[in-house]
């Protein structure tokens, strides 16, 4: 029953990673995950991949510890630690393959060789230890096949354990230790506390630490699924090796801010200090003392809490270090998508489900063990309806599956529009432009005049200009504004009379709308059309027919009257205002485009007109100007972004 | 209300969907697989493929049918049928949804004809539900589906008509959309997972009524096995 | 060393953005937008290579990829996509780009972009219009060409520090008695000259002379000791227990090996 519970919660994370992977290889990376360009690795650089490689180190330690050190007593979680590992490297590749832009690129580096890259060393480092898993793994499969070819395959497998096994504690060593060499050359970007010389040799060694501790939680965690007898005697001598790792591990972390004169960073009260202690005191110190302990060692809550809390712990440094240590570089907050997360706990709970098939098939144990046991039970009539309520193959996969399809179909309907669709550009409000008093003088080359904020501490100085009230253009309150000598450009254009020449007019009693009222957002174009608006006004006069003039149609912009049909003054004669045509009805384009196209059209006419008086009439420059601080005393300033590095 | 409409016409909407596709499909192949397995256990293997044939096209075109022993309630049946696959299959609002979401589309119902379709649907659904619970040995079989089905089927069309009719709408068109849609979406969920199924399921249905009933090759030693007689000759 | 560099006066700028239009237009990369994973829209972005970045008192700092002599962007390339052209451009080539993203990290300056938003994504950044000045398409870069201000020019490394070190040498009080670039993470072929401060260009306020790819070869040139040391102590280790189990064994008159290590079950 417990088997069952857990193995339809793993199915339903499964869906949910199904119906998200389909959208990340149609849709890409930026319509599923939360990565930016400050933050390029994520949780599934942190979890899937660190912390599953430092997860499944658990395979090299056992073997190592059973064909070198002959220690024969752990013979019996060999298989199961070999499979923990070979399923958690393919769970990294899996993961790999989400995480990359261009997956299938992934053999590249066998091609391509660049060796000053570490990652090009982890690629094929966990690239041949993949392999070598398989082979190690290989004859629990082959073992149960009968064809001749097959068995001598296995007997050349079995035959080659030895070097297999030095092979795989040989390439262990080296990604294992270059997983922390990729960060070596990000001093600026890890935050001092994660950032050290040493750090190969500590992923190294938390590695094998983790390694114990997850073999510890695997063994326990198979037991109470298969109500199996645990092996008390064995983890607890994994227990007692795993305290010496997480020791020297604590030692050397400290011993390493001690040498680089990094202690007081570890006691300055930031978060990154608390976070570092939090890390360090679960994934080393505390299951140090637990593990060293006899008493706790021999009692299961124990050792569970020991090596459960080494496991969190461990996983929470490499996500540390590939993530939350670098904030303070970047500035840059990213918290993982959910998609991201069902992708990262779909993948664990596949590797967990493919787990259970070969404990389920094959001798991991001493036995196949599991429901498939319950096959050969007498079938049992229930007593009141007369169904038998015996094993059948089918009854698991209808449960499985219907949990399957519910969290594809829960996934679907989860999944936000823009991880659907693809990514779309981010709505940008306008916001209305404010009157401000600015000051204007005449610049040295002539006829253009220059504009700054007017600033009463500097007071007002003719020297400096003429005081005028201007608008403050700044749609998005980010960029660079402009200053708009509204009143001149006015007078410049033939007074009152001439507001058709940019504004369009076509509200009714309304000679002038504000830009922002229609143009909506600061880049995408916007619906103007107020349909309950006209709806109530035309009600009386005729209804929806009014502008649906068939009814047998379908109700959209194309079928419908366009708007200038009824506004035909939508602009003045002489209007630089360009409306698009019918399809267009009712959608005004992006604030920056309107803007852009109303003003520079008539400045790049002036240019022509009198290059002389205004050469840099057109340029950008002309009009925008960046904020200063000394000049918007008077205003209530943005907040700026300090940091421009990214 | 209108925030209630934008969540049954999107996550509701796909959540239902998708589980009517997914949901279908696996109820096929879980019945192929059961096929396969009872047509491997069975001593008689051959597939009566005609007889499986013929029925399925009996029920598709149910003209036999209708000369049985309730020859009025079985014509309220087909005309319940014909309502429920050509109106909402070919109403122009439908399709327009479908061309703004696959961009598939094809030649709509006129307006007034729809409008007919609905009524008479809505009437058989409710001479359905009459002329279950007026007998009594129709009442006795009943399941609780077989009842609670035909209003729930009635529902997007009762609320459907009315938002395309705004005079005779009492509660206001969002509310209507609202109910139209949930029910519409509850449908689709409940399609695969009660007797609704045999929209797509049909053919399977026949061909597992056909092959269930073959006894397994040497069912009687497991029946004797069962009754601890195995050494008892029969 | 004959590369070809871009030199930046700070003070000569006036922040007219005509590098960014003549780099746009140059390189096609397409208008900006508003996406999540960008900052501001006129920060560097996969649609924009270069841009200017305002700073207090009408300062206007031309941002773009440094072209460091050392670059650790192609240091960490495991297939080699990103490479330092003995021209001087750090190139990238899109063909073999697997999308690890380590360039991203790497940076010290916070550089590359993504397209977020494709399916198949590449990297983008600056490229010193090398494929265009190659083929004898542009003479200098898009942007330096265009500057109306003579504010950024291009030119061999070597002259423009001259000229670097010379103007601050005649103008002494308005700059900053330093060329960014020259020595910063061991060399960059983008150079600065201001008068007021570019440390909020790096990741760091202060950022040493070091190159940053020694750091990582440091521990990977010992990956064949590594190799050949570890298999050796592993190999030792197991013959000496071997031996010793053997000799015990044989000494209570035990089999060896044991049965359960023949691999039978």
């Amino acid at each position: 029953m417990r088997l069952r519970l857990v193995k339809g919660i793993l199915w339903f994370f499964a869906g949910l990673a199904a119906v998200v992977t389909v959208f990340r290889f149609f849709k890409g990376l930026g319509a599923v995950t939360a990565l930016t360009d400050t933050t390029p690795w994520g949780l599934w650089i942190g979890f899937d991949v660190l912390g599953g490689v430092a997860l499944a180190a658990g395979g090299f330690v056992i073997a190592a510890t059973v064909y070198i050190f002959h220690m024969e007593k752990y013979h019996a979680i060999v298989r199961p630690a070999v499979l923990t590992a070979f399923l958690g490297y393919a769970a990294v590749v899996g993961g790999l393959m989400f995480d990359i832009g261009i997956p299938w690129n992934i053999w590249r580096p066998m091609f391509f060789w660049q060796h000053h890259s570490a990652l090009f060393e982890v690629a094929w480092c966990v690239m041949l230890y993949f392999t070598v898993l398989q082979l190690e793994f290989a004859p629990v499969v082959l073992e149960r096949m009968k064809h001749p070819l097959l068995q001598t395959i296995y007997k050349i497998v079995k035959f080659s354990t030895l070097p297999l096994v030095i092979l795989g504690i040989i390439l262990s060593t080296l990604h294992q230790s270059s997983l922390g060499t990729l960060f070596l050359i990000m001093p600026y970007r890890v935050h001092p506390l994660w950032y050290s010389p040493i750090l190969p040799i500590l992923f190294y060694i938390s590695a094998i630490g983790l390694g114990l501790s997850m073999v510890i939680t695997e063994s326990m965690v198979s037991t109470w699924l298969y109500k199996k007898h645990l092996e008390k005697d064995l983890l607890n001598g994994l227990g007692k090796t795993a305290a010496w790792v997480l020791g020297l591990y604590a030692f050397l972390k400290l011993g390493d801010l001690a040498v680089n004169n990094k202690l007081h960073y570890l006691f300055d009260g930031s978060w990154e200090s608390n976070l570092f202690i939090f890390e360090l005191l679960i994934s080393a110190i505390l299951p140090t003392i637990m593990f060293a302990s006899p008493k706790i060692r021999q009692s299961t809550g124990g050792l569970a809490t020991a090596a459960g809390l080494a496991v969190f712990g461990f996983v929470l440094n490499r996500i540390d270090v590939s993530g939350l240590s670098t904030i303070q570089a970047t500035g840059s907050l990213y918290f993982p998508s959910w998609a991201e997360f069902a992708i990262s706990i779909g993948i664990v709970s596949a590797a967990a489900l493919a787990f259970f098939f070969f404990v389920e098939n094959f001798f991991v144990y001493e036995e196949p063990c599991g429901e498939k046991a319950e096959k050969y039970d007498v079938p049992v009539a229930d007593p009141v309806t007369g169904v038998r309520l015996s094993w059948s193959p089918l009854a698991n996969a209808r449960l499985y599956s219907l949990i399957f399809i519910v969290a594809v179909a829960f996934g679907f309907a989860m999944l936000p529009d823009y991880a659907v669709k693809g990514a779309t550009p981010e709505k940008t409000p306008v916001n209305k432009a404010r009157r401000v008093d600015g000051l204007q003088a005449k610049t040295e080359n002539a006829a253009l005049y220059s504009y700054a904020v007017f600033n009463p501490e500097r007071g007002n100085n003719p020297e400096n200009g003429e005081k005028i009230e201007m608008l403050l253009i700044d749609g998005d309150r980010k960029n660079k504004f402009v200053l708009f000598n509204h009143e001149g450009h006015q007078a410049k254009n033939g007074g009152k009379e001439s507001c058709g020449i940019c504004h369009h007019m076509n509200k009714p009693l309304d000679k002038a709308s504000s830009c922002d009222e229609c143009h909506r957002d600061m880049f995408v174009a916007t619906d103007t059309f107020d349909h309950e608006f006209h709806r109530d006004k035309l009600k009386a006069s005729g209804g929806c027919v009014k502008c649906h003039k068939d009814p047998a149609q379908s109700k959209n912009r194309l079928t419908t009257t366009p708007c200038k049909d009824c506004h035909k003054k939508m602009r003045a004669p002489n209007s630089f205002v360009k409306i698009a045509e019918k399809d267009q009805t009712g959608i005004a384009p992006g604030y920056m485009t309107a803007m852009h196209k109303l003003c520079v059209e008539c400045h790049k006419q002036k240019q022509t007109e009198k290059p002389e008086l205004a050469p840099h009439l057109a340029r950008c420059g002309a009009c925008h100007q960046g904020f200063e601080e000394s000049m918007l005393t008077s205003l209530e300033p943005y907040p700026q972004e300090e940091s421009g590095a990214l | 209300m209108e925030q209630w409409l934008q969540w049954a016409r999107g996550p509701a909407f796909k959540f239902a969907f998708l589980l009517m596709v997914l949901g279908l499909l696996r109820q096929i192949i879980l019945a192929v697989i059961g096929i396969a397995q009872a047509w491997n256990r069975a001593g008689d293997k051959t597939i009566p493929k005609k007889v499986v044939f013929q029925t399925t096209l009996q029920w598709l075109f149910p003209l036999k049918k209708l000369n049985n022993n309730r020859p009025a309630y079985s014509a309220m049946s087909v005309i319940f049928h014909i309502g429920l696959i050509f109106t909402p299959v070919l109403l122009l609002p439908h399709i327009e949804l479908w061309k703004r979401g696959l961009g598939i589309a094809w030649p709509s119902l006129p307006h007034a004809l729809a409008d007919v379709f609905t009524l008479v649907t809505v009437a058989a659904a409710l001479g359905l539900i009459i002329g279950r619970l007026g007998n009594k040995e129709s009442r006795r079989i009943s399941r609780v589906q077989d009842i609670a089905l035909p209003p729930l089927m009635a529902l997007p069309f009762i609320t459907g008509y009315l938002a395309m009719h705004p005079v005779l709408n009492p509660i206001g068109y969002n509310v209507v959309m609202f109910i139209h849609v949930m029910s519409a979406n509850a449908i689709f969920a409940l399609i695969p997972f009660s007797k609704l199924g045999h929209i797509i399921l049909l053919p399977t249905t026949q061909l597992v009524s056909e092959l269930g009933w073959h006894f397994p090759a040497a069912s009687g030693v497991d029946v004797s096995r069962t009754l601890k007689k195995e050494n008892v000759p029969i | 060393m004959n590369q070809m560099s871009i030199l930046t006066d700070v003070t000569l700028c006036i922040g007219c953005e005509e590098c960014v239009k003549a780099c746009k237009n140059t390189n096609g990369t397409g208008e900006d937008q508003p996406w999540r994973w960008q900052r501001k829209i006129d920060d560097l972005s996969a649609s924009r290579w270069t841009t200017i970045v305002s700073r207090p008192e009408k300062h206007y700092v031309r941002k773009q990829c440094r072209h460091c002599l050392e670059p650790a962007c192609a240091s960490v390339c495991p297939v080699g996509a990103m490479h330092k052209t003995p021209e001087g451009p750090v190139v990238y080539n899109p063909k073999i780009c697997m999308g690890c993203r380590y360039c991203m990290m790497a940076c010290p300056y916070g550089i590359p972009r993504y397209t977020w938003s494709e399916a198949v994504p590449y990297v983008r950044k600056c490229i010193m219009c090398y494929d265009k000045i190659k083929s004898g398409e542009l003479q200098q870069p898009a942007c330096t060409a265009a500057c109306p201000q003579k504010a950024t020019i291009y030119g061999n490394r070597e002259e423009l520090l001259q000229i670097a070190h010379k103007r601050i040498e005649e103008k002494p009080d308005l700059y900053i008695p330093k060329v960014y670039g020259e020595h910063d993470v061991g060399g960059t072929s983008v150079l600065y000259l201001s008068d007021v401060s570019l440390d909020f260009l790096g990741l760091k306020k202060e950022m040493d002379d070091k190159p940053l790819p020694p750091r990582t070869w440091a521990f990977l040139k010992e990956v064949p000791y590594v190799f050949v040391g570890v298999g050796a102590l592993m190999y030792g280790t197991y013959w000496v227990v071997e031996r010793r189990m053997r000799l015990e064994a044989e000494r209570r008159g035990e089999p060896w090996p044991p049965s359960h290590e023949k691999g039978e079950r």
